[in-house]
């Protein structure tokens, strides 16, 4: 159980703090709302790049990085589709350079023309080293614009194409800057050796007088049922065929998404899971095969990927997963396999509550689902899940027609 | 309530920090049990770790198969069976091959460390390698294999540890197919019972332990007779000379670089500064490496550099990917750093930075029990003790720009250094 509290100032800015007086660090998490699924078809990758661009100094601090590390500090950032996520640890001592730092990037950012300049070949860099020059780096390119035709999942966080990053001009990321970056669009996170009062102190001193912005209306076209299997069929320079096959399911917010996760776990989690031992080992079909589920927060998918053995084509294999997958739908999983699944998802979540930064961050994604105290019910959320539950879901997302199949060809 | 936002809050910098030691357990059949209790959740991870020296790199690529493969099966479970019963405890297993030790990690929920551990013990005891297990890994090999040799940065650290330790030492081991066919059931077995003699065998238990733990501990592994494997000494890798190779990868879009040399082991006198010196050319987020070759010219996603200890020896690295357009340029940089760090001495105020961020990371790498665990088995493997931490804060404490400097000259001249690029 994690002990928290939770406050808003009157800017908007939610502040949780957990208090751990054991450790002599403080881990801070500020997480805006926003992603890709906030970037226009014409202007993708923005969110992500903006993300480096916070680092490129702000109002009254020309560097970021700097004065953290003078005080001992270490940071971190990610996006999504979903959100960005801004993490840092400290030492207690220097505490208040973290409250300085981010408050003033919140506040604005000094929108440099080198930092630009820079941070756009750097970003190029990580879609060529990430992407275009790894092995299978590009199937997500692929398969995105596969599942959806419509919402802006279709494309990935680091962007549709290159020229879309080349292209991103100062005004851009000005006006990005002020529609998103304020207190009522971002949720920030203590925990550590801080305690409730100290972190009232702090967060009104530095980030009290930041203005409260415009509240953001999202109107984010939503992704039709899709009503027919869809195939791609591409060839790369790869060693070997893969497998990529994705189902729409429902979003992190739906209550059926507990059984939608524990449904990956009982086909992909381990050593001991169905995909693995039937399809892996005992028929030899494939050598690797994976599946799990995104978890977004608008309609999301659950993937299969896999390699095909030596001898198996792309189509023999995508017909044993499916067949394998259908087990699921056709039959209910024993009690003893679901106690299993819930029982490692439990384990996971206590070992994930001992690290001070993983606690912020789930504070923070949990506040931003719409409820904190989420995090707490997360172990009971999962042990309510049915057999039946695992079925009916399973029925409700297994379908030809609510799958899309990339078949990744080896030239060779 | 007015605030100065363009003055930097006042630093303090803490003059010690506190360690939690490891306590030494005395068990009757002379057990090396080591306990590390913190932490607020009831979770215990414990590690075994057996000191299996190999000859050459067969024996490495047999020995550390032979680890991976060791929950695959015994007289009474198939794998399958094995998994699912750690899984149904939401326990968990992790292997970890070396040239110099192997270890195996049980994590797991204090109320199942009873149950879990009986398992451990049957599965490391009992290890039959079953033919149609070995089969399955073999493929899965030889297919991770080739999708690896597609991979710039993986060609680039492989053909360089080859080239800085020697094609005959494990430390310069590049998989390959001929490892993976020569692995055989009776092989596996052989090595099963050659290296996993408790009596050198290291047991670090880690969480939030109890006297319940403990005993679970001393009652699967206190009462058994001690046996001891044979000790095999790793061969002296050769100090090969400076060479520049180049691995053609044709399509490549980028090139992996890795820039580096065999370097001093931990226990040398010049490590510790050496260390700090690295932290300054690619160690964190700021260095000279990042600032010059990422954050001024955009050349890279990322560069780093790091020192990797190995019992007697190590090795030194610098590692990037970069567009072949700028290949070039980025190396010509990278010798520029090195070159900057010989002969101009560090300004004071990045060495009070990165005095400040080694601090704070050496505070970080201090925090909860398995942080705790971890950085006792880096001593303890490396005959170091804790004054070794006494040494490394006093090191930052009075590391002066004339040390910094000398450093770089003795290890880290550019005519010392191999050059791999991949690409």
């Amino acid at each position: 159980m994690l002990q928290y509290e939770k406050f808003t100032l009157s800017n908007g800015l939610r502040v949780i703090v957990n208090t751990d007086t054991s450790t002599p660090l403080v881990a801070m998490n500020i997480l805006y709302e926003v992603g890709a699924r906030d970037e226009t078809p014409d202007k993708t990758g923005f969110a992500h790049l903006f993300e480096h661009l916070m680092f490129g100094g702000s109002v009254n601090i020309p560097n970021y990085d700097e004065p953290l590390q003078m005080a001992g500090g270490e940071n971190n950032a990610f996006t999504n589709n979903d959100f960005t996520n801004y993490y840092l640890t400290i030492p207690v001592q220097n505490l208040e350079t973290a409250f300085w730092l981010e408050s003033d990037r919140m506040l604005s950012l000094a929108f440099s023309e080198k930092s630009l300049d820079v941070q756009r070949h750097v970003v190029v860099e990580e879609f060529r080293q990430r992407y275009l020059n790894q092995p299978y780096g590009d199937a997500w390119l692929l398969l995105r614009p596969l599942a959806y035709k419509t919402h802006p999942y279709q494309w990935a966080t680091i962007g549709k194409e290159v020229s879309h990053i080349e292209n991103a001009s100062l005004e851009d990321v000005k006006s990005f800057f002020h529609k998103y970056y304020h207190p009522g669009n971002a949720i920030l996170t203590l925990s550590g050796n801080i305690t409730i009062e100290t972190a009232k102190t702090l967060t009104e001193k530095w980030f009290g007088p930041i203005p409260a912005g415009n509240k953001i209306i999202r109107n984010i076209p939503q992704e039709p049922k899709q009503s027919g299997k869809r195939i791609a069929d591409e060839t790369r320079e790869v060693p070997y065929d893969s497998l990529y096959k994705c189902w729409h399911c429902g979003k992190r917010g739906d209550s059926d998404f507990y059984a939608t996760d524990l449904i990956t776990d009982v086909l992909s989690s381990g050593k001991s899971s169905r995909l693995y031992n039937r399809l892996v080992k005992d028929q030899k079909i494939f050598t690797t095969i994976n599946a799990y589920t995104l978890g977004d927060i608008d309609p999301s998918l659950i993937v299969a990927e896999g390699k095909p053995a030596a001898g198996v084509s792309l189509e023999q294999a995508e017909e044993a997963l499916t067949l394998e997958i259908n087990n699921l739908v056709h039959h209910a999983v024993d009690e003893r396999e679901l106690n299993k699944v819930k029982q490692k998802v439990e384990s996971g979540l206590v070992f994930g509550e001992m690290n001070h930064g993983n606690r912020a961050l789930n504070l923070a994604y949990y506040e931003m689902l719409g409820d904190v105290n989420l995090t707490n019910k997360q172990v009971d959320l999962y042990r309510a899940v049915t057999a039946e539950d695992i079925q009916k879901t399973a029925a409700g997302i297994f379908t030809e027609s609510n799958s899309n199949v990339l078949f990744y060809r080896s030239k060779k | 309530m007015s605030i100065s936002r363009i003055t930097p809050p006042e630093l303090k910098i803490p003059e010690s920090v506190a360690v939690l030691k490891a306590e030494k357990i005395s068990v009757s059949n002379g057990l090396s049990l080591y306990v590390i209790n913190s932490g607020n959740e009831d979770v215990v991870k414990l590690e075994i770790i057996f000191p299996a020296g190999c000859s050459d790199q067969m024996s490495y690529a047999l020995s550390s198969t032979c680890h991976q493969l060791i929950d695959a099966g015994t007289s009474r479970m198939n794998a399958q069976t094995i998994a699912e019963e750690f899984d149904y405890y939401g326990a968990y297993l992790q292997t970890e091959p070396g040239a110099d030790f192997k270890s195996i990690s049980l994590f797991s929920l204090s109320r199942f460390f009873p149950s879990t551990l009986t398992l451990l013990k049957e599965v490391m005891d009992d290890a039959i390698f079953p033919e149609s297990e070995i089969t399955t890994w073999k493929s899965r090999n030889i297919q991770s294999l080739h999708v690896n040799r597609e991979k710039v940065s993986w060609l680039a650290k492989n053909h360089f540890n080859a080239s800085v330790f020697g094609n005959d030492h494990p430390y310069g081991f590049i998989p390959d197919e001929k490892f993976i066919d020569a692995v055989t059931q009776e092989k596996l077995q052989e090595f099963h019972k050659t290296t996993y003699g408790l009596e050198n065998a290291i047991f670090i238990l880690s969480g939030k332990i109890t006297e319940h733990e403990i005993n679970a501990v001393t009652t699967s592994f206190g009462s058994i007779k001690m046996t001891s494997d044979k000790q095999v000494k790793l061969p002296v890798p050769a100090h090969s000379k400076p060479e520049k190779l180049h691995i053609p990868k044709k399509d490549s879009i980028q090139s992996g670089l890795r820039i580096g040399k065999q370097m001093l082991p931990k226990s040398h006198p010049d490590f510790l500064k050496l260390s700090v010196v690295n932290t300054f050319l690619g160690g964190y987020f700021g260095s000279r490496l990042m600032s010059n070759i990422r954050e001024d010219k955009g050349y890279t996603y990322g560069i780093g550099s790091g020192l990797v200890p190995y019992p007697g020896t190590g090795s030194f690295f610098i590692s990037t990917e970069v567009g072949n357009d700028v290949r070039t340029d980025a190396i010509k940089e990278i010798y520029v750093e090195l070159y900057r760090l010989i002969n101009e001495p560090i300004p004071q105020a990045e060495l009070d930075l990165v005095k400040n961020y080694l601090v704070g990371s050496f505070q970080r790498s201090l925090d909860g029990p398995f942080s705790l665990a971890d950085r006792f088995k880096g001593l303890i493997l490396h005959n170091l003790d804790y004054t070794y931490f006494d040494q490394y804060l006093e090191t930052l404490a009075t590391i002066k720009p004339e040390d910094i400097a000398e450093m770089a000259a003795k290890h880290l001249h550019p005519d010392s250094m191999t050059e791999i690029i991949a690409g």
